[in-house]
């Protein structure tokens, strides 16, 4: 709590219905309006190592401030209280989520208007703030959204699923039959390979038929994907690409692609690329819509449940992430492979990425808050990490990460990263 | 893609640039910048053979394969027909390939290449294709003609063929002299900068251009620090492995012309010591014929005291490559220890061809000559025997050629050198490696088997 000469102000709320998280809202909603914020209304929110919960209350807290006619904005900076001031914002509520037990909020709410007369000396308003606290016993939801963020590590598999000699260009998961097994497909210098849960190669075609680019890149890179039980695959070392079909164990061409896919969601993502280099750029397709010019390096589309979206990941470093939904969240020290994954199986999507490290010997496959980027968990992958793909798990609706990695020797490998026990 | 199992995994650790800024995949970008110590500017007609030469050469002109766990084709494939006889070889130039003038790489230009390398100073490396059957009169009519491929049919059993194509000495080149055009991953472009050349098979370099800017040493380090340069040639790392060491000099002389008492004090040498003070690293004395890479030093015998002066024993001329900075250390030093035993000798500068020249025409009586070794054995004694005396390959190879075991092979080879060193005009004295300095930016340079710094898939990070 913080200001002297502040009225305390201790309100339990009982949760029954809109749940406990809906009535904690309620609570912190009247006391803000009991308060005398003006708006607009800047809100902050931390529940420190509980993610999920934060986001989620931030939302509740969001609708009912709107409705108390606040125009509350959210803010995710280290300072809320300069950050409120320069964006305009009159008032200032800062919140913090405790659960021990019940669900504490507690913070305080502040006048953030300047006075312009008051030139460059830090002044504050003359106007009353107010501590803000509310209880309520945390119901099932809120118990799951704290673990949803809680205690998540990563885990590398020790043996690779599968070796190369040459480089993965694209890491592709998805079912390639009718009765929906989930397969990888794996595009390397030489050929797209479709292999089973366990590694084994179930099917394999050349690239060799295919007529080579000109010039080609000479930083291995592609595009593969699994849309409608086709295989999508292009190399930047080719002209054309190849629509591929699994039938009796062989990948049969069925389309030529003349331009690499991305992934599909209403229609296919379709890219161009830069001749010569492994850079592309959005061409045709429900791409969220990106500034200026991006020259991407990388990319992955989640067409199914949940938290559909499309990550591009930019030559920068960066990443965007766009939901379903319509967000579009920037990530920062983000490499060459991302992907969203629900490793929980909680419905809560996460990117998973390499680190944007030069040429590191050893890389780290990063778990990162979709919004914002926070790490979450994080675990060391010798090599370099160049794909990132979600895998449905075989125990449940937990989601598994297929990583592409380049190992020093020239060579590349398959290897299976799951949430830690 | 250029990319295979690297037989020597030094890539990484050479110019890791740690933790800095950057991405998992290339930059694309940026000047590579390239610091010359004592070296001239590459220039695609001229033969590179020292290990700072050849790699700052294949920027602008590139050898037909790297060779690194096998022979990676660069420009061109070669694949072996069983055919009658020994079998044969064919190289054809991949699709792409291009000369700056835009015309593509023919089986003609290779052929035009190696028949121009006697001239230039490189006759030895010939050594390297002598199993090819009539290999004079076959160069001539390819040279001629406009074929797509290049058929070497072997007069007998040579397994290490492809590999030996790998050598910097036979990069194919079209013209010569100051005309004379490689295809090296930069290109002149019209304001006289080294662009980007999209005629290499395996695609655009990263970098978007390359300088080379002549270094001296003492600045070299601080230009490495600050990005101006980001790698040095021609200087030894202190940091990086030294990588093998196959740039062998011996003193070569005309039988009959060396007092043998000359011959005898050049024996004893201490070669540690020579190495030590007058060869600056990475170096190792090379008591045998071949370096120690390739074979075990055989016992030599122990320095001795220098036998009396003799007065007046004999005079003799001794030659040294003047583009080297070592040959003339070495050579003085030769004169000095020379003259404690009595003998004097005259010292003579010149270039490589002089050099090849004055040897073959007997203007001089000895000569120190390096040339860069391949890191197997058989071709590399193969070089060797060019070196001494090219009759003695019809006559060596073949044998050699026909145990198909690579290990007793190298077996059979090494025995071979140890006979052979008693009766060969050559004194075998060092073996180097390639000197270069690294900066921190620079990401993905490696080494290929003949220890040459490969910036084909090098990238930098600011």
């Amino acid at each position: 709590m913080s200001g002297a000469g502040l009225a305390a102000l201790l309100v339990l709320a009982q949760a029954t219905s809109p749940g406990a998280l809906g009535a904690l809202a309620e609570a912190v909603a009247a006391q803000v309006h009991t308060a005398g914020a003006e708006p607009p209304l800047a809100l902050a929110v931390s529940a420190p190592g509980r993610p999920a919960l934060e986001r989620a209350f931030a939302t509740e807290l969001l609708g009912r401030l709107t409705a108390a006619g606040l125009a509350p904005r959210l803010l995710a900076v280290p300072d809320p209280e300069r950050a409120a001031r320069e964006q305009g914002a009159r008032s200032l509520l800062r919140l913090r989520l405790d659960l021990a037990g019940t669900l504490v909020a507690s913070g305080d709410v502040l006048s953030t208007w300047v006075n312009f007369w008051a030139g460059r000396a830090q002044t504050r308003s003359a106007s009353p703030g107010a501590a803000v606290a509310a209880e309520v016993s945390a119901d099932a939801t809120v118990r799951l959204l704290a673990r949803a963020g809680e205690g998540l590590s990563l885990e590398l598999d020790p043996e690779p699923l599968a070796r190369w000699p040459v480089r993965t260009l694209a890491v592709a998961t998805g079912s390639l039959d009718p009765d929906g097994q989930p397969l990888v497909a794996v595009l390397t210098e030489e050929a797209v390979e479709v292999r089973g849960r366990d590694g084994r190669l179930l099917a394999r075609r050349s690239l060799d038929a295919l007529p080579r680019a000109d010039p080609p890149s000479r930083d291995p890179f592609g595009t593969l994907c699994i849309c409608q039980r086709r295989l999508l695959a292009f190399s930047a070392g080719r002209a054309a690409g190849e629509v591929l079909e699994l039938s009796g164990g062989a990948l049969v061409p069925r389309e030529a692609l003349a331009r690499p896919v991305l992934g599909c969601l209403s229609a296919r993502l379709e890219a161009s690329l830069f001749p010569g280099l492994a850079r592309f750029v959005p061409s045709s397709g429900p791409w969220p819509s990106l500034p200026g010019e991006p020259r991407a390096w990388g990319g992955s589309v989640r067409a199914g449940a949940p938290g559909p979206g499309v990550l591009v990941l930019l030559e920068d470093g960066t990443a965007r992430w766009a939901e379903g939904t319509g967000g579009l969240h920037a990530l920062p020290g983000v490499g060459a492979g991302a992907a969203a994954v629900d490793l929980a199986g909680d419905g809560a999507v996460r990117i998973a990425a390499s680190s944007s490290a030069a040429a590191p010997a050893v890389d780290r496959l990063r778990l990162l808050a979709p919004d914002g980027g926070a790490e979450l968990a994080s675990v060391e992958v010798p090599g370099r990490i160049l794909q990132v793909a979600a895998w449905s798990s075989a125990r449940g609706p937990e989601e598994d990460l297929l990583l592409g990695v380049w190992r020093t020797d020239g060579g590349s490998e398959l290897r299976l990263a799951r949430r830690g026990r | 893609m250029s990319r295979r199992l690297l037989l020597l995994a030094l890539g990484a650790s050479l110019g890791v640039a740690g933790a800095s800024a950057g991405a998992a995949r290339a930059r694309l970008g940026g000047t590579l910048a390239i610091g010359l110590s004592g070296l001239p500017v590459p220039a695609p007609g001229a033969l590179a053979d020292a290990p700072e030469a050849a790699s700052a050469r294949a920027l602008v002109a590139l050898p037909l394969c790297r060779l690194e766990a096998g022979a990676v084709p660069v420009l061109a494939a070669a694949r072996r027909r069983t055919g009658s006889g020994a079998g044969e070889v064919v190289i054809s130039p991949l699709a792409g390939a291009r000369f700056p003038d835009g015309t593509a790489l023919a089986a003609h230009d290779i052929a035009r290449g190696w028949r121009a390398l006697a001239a230039a100073g490189g006759g030895a490396y010939l050594g390297l294709l002598a199993p090819v059957a009539s290999l004079e009169p076959l160069l001539e009519a390819a040279a001629a003609r406009s074929e797509a491929e290049l058929l070497l049919p072997l007069a007998y059993p040579w397994p290490d063929l492809e590999a030996s194509l790998c050598h910097p000495a036979l990069t194919p080149v079209r013209g010569s002299g100051a005309a004379a055009m490689g295809i090296g991953l930069y290109a002149q472009e019209a304001g006289g900068q080294l662009g980007r050349w999209p005629g290499v098979p395996s695609g655009l370099p990263f970098p978007a251009a390359v300088s080379f800017v002549p270094a001296l040493p003492r600045a070299a380090a601080r230009l490495l620090r600050t990005g101006e340069l980001r790698a040095v040639l021609g200087e030894p790392g202190q940091s990086e492995p030294p990588g093998p060491l196959l740039f062998a000099t011996y003193l070569a002389h005309r039988p009959g012309r060396v007092p043998e008492g000359a011959l005898a004090v050049l024996a004893a040498l201490d070669l540690g010591e020579l190495v030590r003070t007058f060869v600056p690293g990475p170096a190792t004395p090379m008591p045998g014929l071949l370096p120690p890479s390739l074979l075990e030093p055989p016992p030599r015998p122990a320095p001795g005291r220098p036998g009396p002066p003799v007065a007046g024993a004999g005079a003799f001329t001794l030659g040294f490559d003047a583009a080297l900075p070592e040959h003339r250390a070495v050579a003085e030093r030769l004169q000095v220890k020379l003259h404690d035993a009595g003998y004097r000798v005259r010292l003579q500068a010149s270039d490589r061809p002089g050099l090849v020249r004055a040897r073959t025409d007997g203007s001089l009586d000895a000569a120190l000559v390096s040339v860069l070794l391949p890191p197997l054995p058989a071709p590399a004694l193969a070089v060797v025997l060019a070196l001494a005396d090219p009759q003695l390959l019809s006559r060596e190879l073949p044998a050699l050629g026909a145990i198909e075991d690579p290990g007793a092979r190298a077996t059979r080879v090494r025995d071979r050198a140890v006979e052979l060193q008693r009766t060969l005009p050559l004194v075998p004295l060092y073996a180097r490696g390639l000197r270069a300095r690294l900066g921190p930016s620079l990401v993905d340079a490696r080494r290929d088997a003949f220890g040459l710094l490969v910036l084909d898939d090098a990238w930098l990070t600011d």
